[in-house]
């Protein structure tokens, strides 16, 4: 069951992100990063986490940007587990996009064919 | 007259009737009556026309026209009754004979008679509404005559049945068929109801018969020949004896039964259908095929689209057959032959018609960029006709090949990439003197600037201002200089500047001691008058002339490339030298060394050193001496390779990564200007614009463009839109 986010949580992920950071960086550091996720999803629940920072760690191994920081949580909140409503042609940051083929090539996501 | 009132003159009738006596009037009809009898039998010269028409004004005057009329129609009828026997009495031939006697002698007695009734057909016919004498004579000679069951069925057969002898090859009578069917013009729609009707009927059942035969027997072209035959044989018929109103309906049948319904089979026939004509260049048949098909519907887009298939489906193979890539001058050969070839066939056979040609260059758009080399092959090809040495070809020759490069340009994707190359290739031509003329090369930079625009040549332009600057300044070097150089090597120095040139710029490797001098000579000479500057000898890229001279006294003058010179005055002071001590005293780089041992030790009739052991790789631990007994039959040996090459497979990737990290910047600038332009702009949109700005140069990837949308993002040079994710919107 997933429930929406409050606007609290999403002040605060985001924050998060403005807070993790080294002062002079722009982008966060991926360890600190994941370290974040797992504490900010524990508190809202999003399944697919693991597989995300699974997947940053083999194929990514870089720094993430706030863009790509902010749009994860639009990603989770309204992209449902299926991946059924993910649009290609919806302006996801490429590291997303990525996300979505990694799931579906390695059967983690089997997504309906329309 | 009184003078008070003015009145009209009047004329008043008779007071009384005056009656005419009916049997006046019948005793007035039975002498017309009897004239009509003698002008059907032929006896007309006897009567008074005179006498007549009176006849037939009394009548009318009196009142008697309607039993005028009514007399006349029975009258004539009854002779065309008669008329109608004779004719249907007639055997064979003579039938068509006797029906056109008939009809001539019947139009003269009907303008006879209607001159006689001329007074009844000006007053009592139009106030009665009765036909005229003229069209009443027709309508009587339709209804009894080619109406007449007898005669209407045996009619039309007849005049089918000749047609259709005629179109087996028979001769038939032209001029008594005119005559028939101008009758049944005159008819009225007798002519398209009776005949042309059921003629286009029968004719499109026997082209249906005759097409099925001949696409059975025939090939291709020899079909289209006697389609082609038949539609002028149709069209000859109907201007000799048909309405020519009929020849469009005709031609239209012709072209539905032998063309429209086989264009398939004809196109597609093996081993004659079109495919066979483009390739064995069968220009008639191919402008027959053009002029038959642009008859019917879908007929050119017909040809048009297996035309484009063959040629992508050639082109695909060509480009990716790895034979015909091994010679890129060979590969971009064969795809001018091939334009040429198909510019020739629009033009001879397809009527330089622009659809055809667009899908001419649709097509090699399509192939040349299937293979991501073709912009590195088609500067190569350029790089071999700009080079001197080129024998017998005239300045003229070259400059029509190089619009014909400009063609197979403009078809590229990749024009960036091609560019790359082509200042690699103009660099190597410029620095060892082997451009066929300044001029030449001068023009097909301008040609690219035409196409590409300044940015693209502005460069190229300064590599010739080098060139030329570089030939003052070795001017000014060998005067201020005086005798002081005297014995000495003699050197020639070009000055790039570092930026306009292509190459990296690498560490010069250590240059033997009877250079050195005068290298450092030019140095002083140079930063002398240019303050400020630096000067890095780029051993990579320079020549040397080296006379040496052999174990039995022979003398050569080697022409090598700057690393081996400095190899081979090694061998001045030393016999024997391991590839490691070449190494260390010469610091020339690993890769370029081999490479440098090997063409020097390693290439029949070229051999100035020789290697133990005699393998063909160059090993770390080999040892290599001086060649007492190199042979040549030339006094001049060349071994340097400076002329442009095919790149190897990791050069190729490497040139390709630095185009793609040139296009980046490309692409982030398309992005601010579209942005800054539109402030708020939906993702897809950029890519479109982005795409629409650049393609000129080369296609941008999608992902990239959003790789470099991101970016700009973290620069704060844009930001999402608040409220819609899928917005950006330009930070001023």
């Amino acid at each position: 069951m997933a429930s929406v986010p409050s606007e609290k949580f999403r002040e605060i992920y985001n924050f998060a992100f403005v807070w993790a950071k080294e002062k002079g960086q722009k982008s966060l550091a991926l360890e600190t990063a994941i370290g974040m996720w797992q504490l900010l999803f524990a508190e809202w629940h999003w399944s697919l986490v693991d597989h995300w920072c699974q997947f940053l760690q083999l194929k990514h191994n870089k720094a993430i940007s706030r863009d790509t920081w902010s749009q994860l949580l639009e990603f989770a909140k309204t992209i449902d587990l299926q991946l059924s409503n993910y649009d290609e042609e919806g302006a996801w940051p490429y590291l997303i996009d990525e996300f979505v083929e990694y799931l579906t090539e390695n059967g983690i996501v089997q997504r309906p064919r329309n | 007259m009184s003078a008070q009132k003015r009145r009209t003159f009047k004329i008043e009738a008779f007071k009384h009737r005056v009656e005419i006596d009916p049997k006046y009037a019948e005793r007035t009809w039975k002498v017309l009556e009897h004239a009509i009898h003698e002008i059907y039998n032929h006896n007309a010269s006897g009567l008074s026309f005179e006498e007549l028409y009176r006849n037939a004004y009394n009548m009318v005057l009196h009142k008697y026209g309607e039993k005028l009329y009514s007399g006349l129609v029975t009258t004539m009828t009854g002779h065309l009754k008669e008329i109608a026997k004779s004719i249907e009495d007639a055997q064979g031939s003579l039938f068509l004979e006797e029906l056109d006697r008939k009809w001539g002698e019947h139009n003269k007695a009907l303008q006879m008679i209607r001159d006689i009734m001329m007074y009844m057909d000006r007053t009592f016919v139009p106030s009665s509404g009765r036909t005229p004498v003229h069209d009443l004579g027709l309508n009587l000679w339709r209804d009894n005559i080619i109406h007449s069951s007898k005669i209407q069925s045996r009619l039309l057969d007849t005049l089918l049945d000749l047609i259709h002898r005629e179109r087996k090859g028979e001769v038939i009578n032209r001029g008594l068929m005119r005559n028939i069917t101008k009758m049944l013009m005159d008819l009225g729609p007798v002519y398209q109801e009776d005949f042309e009707k059921p003629f286009l009927e029968v004719s499109a059942s026997f082209y249906s018969g005759e097409s099925q035969q001949l696409i059975e027997c025939c090939d291709c072209g020899e079909y289209l020949r006697k389609a082609e035959k038949r539609l002028s044989e149709e069209t000859e018929r109907v201007s000799h004896y048909l309405d020519s109103a009929s020849e469009v309906k005709i031609t239209s049948v012709v072209e539905g039964e032998m063309i429209a319904n086989h264009m398939q089979r004809l196109v597609h026939m093996e081993n004659s259908g079109l495919v066979n004509m483009l390739v064995d260049d069968k220009y008639e048949d191919l402008a027959r095929m053009y002029s038959l098909f642009r008859r019917v519907t879908d007929g050119l887009s017909t040809i048009r689209d297996v035309m484009t298939a063959h040629l992508r489906e050639t082109g695909r193979q060509l480009v990716s057959d790895p034979e015909k890539l091994k010679d890129p001058v060979d590969f971009v050969q064969h795809l001018l032959d091939e334009k040429d070839k198909y510019d020739m066939i629009i033009s001879k056979s397809f009527n330089n018609d622009k659809t055809f040609q667009n899908a001419l260059n649709s097509s090699f758009e399509y192939f040349i960029n299937l293979n991501n080399r073709s912009p590195e092959f088609i500067s190569l090809y350029v790089d071999d006709k700009l080079r001197k040495g080129l024998k017998g070809v005239t300045e003229e020759d070259v400059e029509v090949v190089l619009d014909k490069v400009m063609m197979l340009f403009r078809y590229l994707q990749e024009k960036d990439v091609f560019e790359k190359y082509y200042k690699q290739h103009l660099a190597k031509r410029l620095l060892s003197g082997k451009t066929v003329s300044d001029d030449v090369e001068r023009s097909m930079i301008v040609k690219l600037k035409t196409e590409c625009g300044y940015q693209f040549t502005s460069k190229l332009e300064g590599m010739f201002t080098d060139m030329k600057t570089s030939v003052d300044t070795l001017q000014g070097f060998y005067a201020s200089q005086h005798a002081e150089i005297g014995d000495g090597p003699t050197l020639a120095v070009q000055v790039l500047t570092t930026g306009s040139w292509p190459t990296q710029p690498s560490p010069p490797c250590n240059l033997p001691p009877e250079i050195i001098g005068i290298c450092e000579k030019f140095r002083t000479y140079y930063l002398g008058t240019h303050t400020g500057r630096r000067l890095t000898w780029q051993t990579n890229m320079g020549t040397a002339d080296i006379k040496a001279t052999f174990g039995k006294g022979q003398k050569h003058e080697l022409n090598v490339s700057t690393y081996q010179m400095c190899i081979l005055m090694l061998f001045n002071s030393a016999e024997r030298l391991s590839y490691k001590e070449i190494e260390q005293a010469t610091e020339i780089p690993a890769s370029d060394l081999k490479r440098c041992l090997q063409s020097l030790a390693c290439v029949k009739g070229k051999n100035v050193l020789r290697k133990e052991p005699m393998s063909k790789d160059i090993a770390e631990d080999d040892a290599f001496y001086f060649n007492d007994k190199f042979t040549s039959k030339f006094i001049k040996v060349k071994i340097g390779t400076v002329a442009a090459q095919k790149e190897s497979e990791p050069e190729k990737q490497e040139t390709r990564q630095r185009v793609e990290e040139d296009r980046k910047p490309q692409i982030e600038a398309a992005i601010v200007r579209i942005m800054k332009s539109r402030r708020v702009l939906d993702h897809n949109t950029i890519v479109t614009e982005v795409t629409s700005q650049l393609q000129s140069r080369f296609l941008p990837n999608p992902v990239v463009i959003k790789k470099r949308i991101e970016s700009l993002i973290e620069r704060e040079f844009l930001e999402r839109d608040k409220a819609d994710r899928k917005l950006y919107r330009y930070l001023a």
